[in-house]
């Protein structure tokens, strides 16, 4: 039986979480070696645990609550970005999670994937095919973003799934 | 069982798109030279130039939405933009565009700075064979 303040503390907790890391991601200098347009995504990390571990429909909330901070804060442009990127991968990531045993590093690679291919498709839909050009860098970037979080959420999803057991009292 | 780091039988996945990726960048990029800078703003072309005509580089200032401001130099090289107000940035770090069908695109001013190659459809005054 799920604890259902803790439920709402734990969603809380999470969607600061992803959105101080989209944060702080913004706030970093465009990293040396990355392509244009291309972002560590960070946040990724925690909407994979939310997929993952607490089920997809906390997962898309986080994602749409993302998407309306970036809304908010930077655009209707970045909001749409935000909300269409994280919506895929959130959800590729879940069914990964859940209906496969793939592993973290193929996860975190085709979160990546979808996210910039749901980016992508939305500036497609804004801009033109003149975006398109951006599409193979941005691919071979996700192989090595997508590596590098599905790795961090090895490491740290024991941690959080000790958090949010804590909070939930649930498994 | 335990979900690992890394499976090998993925690693097959992984290559095939870095390959897809690769192949894709060198299409691209395999083009003819650039003739003709073009730049749009919602779609409509604001500014369009032989860049063959030009002896010496060419700064123009690209108003774009939402209170952007893109300088952008043309050359007998290419295009590039040279500084954009936009916090991320992505326009300018695509740097030099020089091949027809490259282009470098400021989202949120919602311009496209692209480079047409030599002409290939019928529209000639003239044609000999």
């Amino acid at each position: 039986m799920r604890k259902k303040a803790g439920f709402a503390a734990l969603s809380g907790l999470l969607a600061a979480l992803a959105l101080t890391f989209s944060m702080l991601e913004g706030m970093l200098p465009p990293l040396p070696g990355l392509p244009p347009g291309a972002k560590l995504g960070l946040s990724n990390i925690v909407m994979m645990y939310a997929a993952g571990s607490l089920g997809l429909p906390l997962a898309i909330a986080l994602a749409v609550i993302k998407g309306g901070f970036a809304l908010l804060t930077r655009g209707v442009t970045a909001g749409a970005m935000s909300l269409s990127g994280g919506l895929l991968s959130t959800v590729c990531a879940g069914a990964l999670l859940r209906k496969t045993r793939a592993s973290f590093s193929l996860t975190g690679i085709c979160g990546a994937l979808a996210h910039n291919a749901g980016q992508l498709l939305t500036a497609f839909l804004l801009m033109g095919p003149a975006v398109l050009g951006y599409g193979p860098a941005l691919v071979l970037a996700s192989l090595l973003t997508g590596a590098l979080t599905g790795a961090v959420l090895k490491v740290s999803l024991p941690q959080m799934e000790r958090a949010g057991r804590f909070l939930i009292g649930k498994k | 069982m335990e979900r690992r780091l890394f499976e090998r039988r993925e690693l097959l996945f992984v290559l095939a798109a870095a390959l897809a990726a690769v192949i894709w960048l060198l299409i691209s990029r395999s083009g003819p030279g650039g003739t003709r800078a073009v730049v749009e703003r919602d779609g409509e072309i604001v500014l369009s130039r032989e860049l063959g005509g030009l002896n010496e580089p060419e700064t123009v200032e690209i108003a774009g939405a939402n209170g952007v401001t893109l300088t952008v130099e043309l050359s007998r090289d290419g295009a590039r933009v040279k500084e954009a107000d936009c916090p991320d940035g992505t326009c300018r770090r695509t740097g030099l565009i020089t091949r027809a069908g490259e282009s470098a695109v400021c989202l949120p001013g919602r311009v496209v700075v692209r480079l047409e190659g030599p002409k290939t459809d019928r529209s000639l005054d003239a044609e000999t064979y």
